[in-house]
């Protein structure tokens, strides 16, 4: 801040710059005291504040445009999809009352070389187990790497279940499951659910009984491929 | 003429079944891993193309055992209406397909509960070994290449009580809906 005198006035430079405030004295012989004070601003800052002023009416007004534009415009899409729900009595148009039965399937499944370290012991010899997965051509090979990916989706940790899937995955590989007349794997004249590896409980596959399979053991009891 | 009950002999069901029923293409050997079914009590495979022979590890089978259930292996063709069997009574039903290899002797271990053992019409060879059986009802072994002769010891199996040597003699009879044996 500076103090500069003219004329019977104190212009006092403020802290901003443009900007000055004119004080009114009055002198007499032992003191001088001010009797007033303005802020002074030139022309061509008035005409910048106008336009600033200007600007901001412009720009609030615009604002308000966009506001009523978007409350016009955001109900749309989501009245839209309720009319094309309308027409498929399937679906439902409200939330879903209850949670979906089971969990997400886990998104690994179990290692193909940590099954067969689970069922190595299974086998009444080294030599045994060595030979049926001797090669990735053998049935046995095949069924693990069935039941080590797509078939133990969900089961990691049910070593039962997925030896059980196993078992049952290696004689449809032994017995030429490929081209079973009926319900092999991608078999196109049988429903999902009954396809032998297909479908996600091998109770419900073609031939197949368990015990109890509202128990949820899975508890295989009966093969008979005489029931078509 | 043919007495009343040979006619109904002549139109049992049961063979009918063998003529009208379409093959699924089963084809290949007996794996062992059905041995990991620990609660396997019946296996029906008929008229299909199985070879090889029956693993000998199956002895193990949790549930051909006395530990849990009465339980049967029945190597046949016929549907299960001819039986009166339990329904927990198992069943492994491997009639004409070509298995090969010998009597399976040891699926009669110590505390076997078999009650139907059938490999009638298939490729088996060798001596039928005699075994000890409380529990064995059904015994066929018709049409395979067996050789020597009916062990005395099937004297002694107290309830076997259906044995064709041959698919040529006719074995049942059909009365009110039960199978029951006619000529052995």
């Amino acid at each position: 801040m500076s103090l500069e005198w003219s004329h019977g006035k104190l212009w006092l430079l403020t802290f901003f710059p443009g900007v000055y405030c004119q004080a009114y004295v009055a002198e007499d012989e032992d003191q001088t005291v001010i009797i007033g004070a303005s802020a002074v601003m030139s022309e061509a800052e008035i005409k910048q504040m106008d336009n600033k002023r200007q600007n901001r009416v412009l720009m609030s007004v615009f604002s308000c445009f966009c506001l009523l534009l978007l409350a016009a415009v955001l109900p749309i899409p989501m009245v839209l999809p309720r009319k094309r729900n309308q027409g498929s009595p399937d679906k439902s148009e409200g939330p879903m009352e209850a949670p979906s039965d089971a969990p997400s399937a886990s998104p690994t499944s179990v290692n193909f070389v940590e099954f067969l370290d689970i069922l190595k012991p299974l086998y009444p010899s080294e030599k045994m187990f060595d030979k049926a997965f001797s090669d990735v051509e053998t049935p046995q090979s095949k069924a693990a790497t069935w039941a080590s990916t797509v078939g133990s989706i969900g089961l990691a940790g049910n070593n039962a279940r997925m030896i059980s899937r196993f078992a049952l995955a290696t004689f449809y590989y032994s017995t030429n499951g490929e081209k079973w007349a009926h319900c092999g794997q991608n078999s196109a004249n049988c429903a999902l659910q009954y396809q032998w590896l297909g479908g996600e409980n091998e109770c419900e596959w073609l031939h197949v009984s368990c015990q109890d399979p509202q128990e949820g053991d899975h508890l295989v009891t009966t093969l008979d491929f005489r029931e078509l | 003429m043919l007495p009343a009950v040979l006619l109904r002999v002549l139109t049992f069901p049961c063979l009918k079944e063998k003529v009208n029923r379409e093959k699924n293409n089963v084809e290949g050997t007996l794996p062992f891993e059905m041995v990991f079914l620990h609660n396997l009590e019946r296996i029906s495979i008929v008229n299909e193309y199985l070879k090889g022979s029956i693993p000998h590890e199956w002895s193990s089978m949790t549930a051909l055992r006395k530990s849990e259930n009465e339980v049967a292996i029945n190597l046949y063709l016929a549907p299960t209406f001819c039986f009166n069997y339990s329904t927990s009574t198992g069943q492994v039903m491997f009639r004409d397909n070509s298995l090969t290899g010998t009597f399976p002797e040891f699926l009669f271990g110590e505390d076997n509960v078999l009650e139907v053992l059938h490999l009638g019409e298939n490729q088996m060879m060798g001596t039928v070994m005699p075994f000890n059986s409380s529990t064995l009802k059904d015994l066929w072994i018709h049409d395979n290449g067996f050789t020597g002769q009916i062990p005395s010891a099937f004297g002694r199996l107290q309830n076997l009580s259906k044995f064709p040597p041959n698919r040529d003699l006719l074995a049942f009879v059909l009365n009110h809906g039960r199978c029951l044996r006619a000529f052995s």
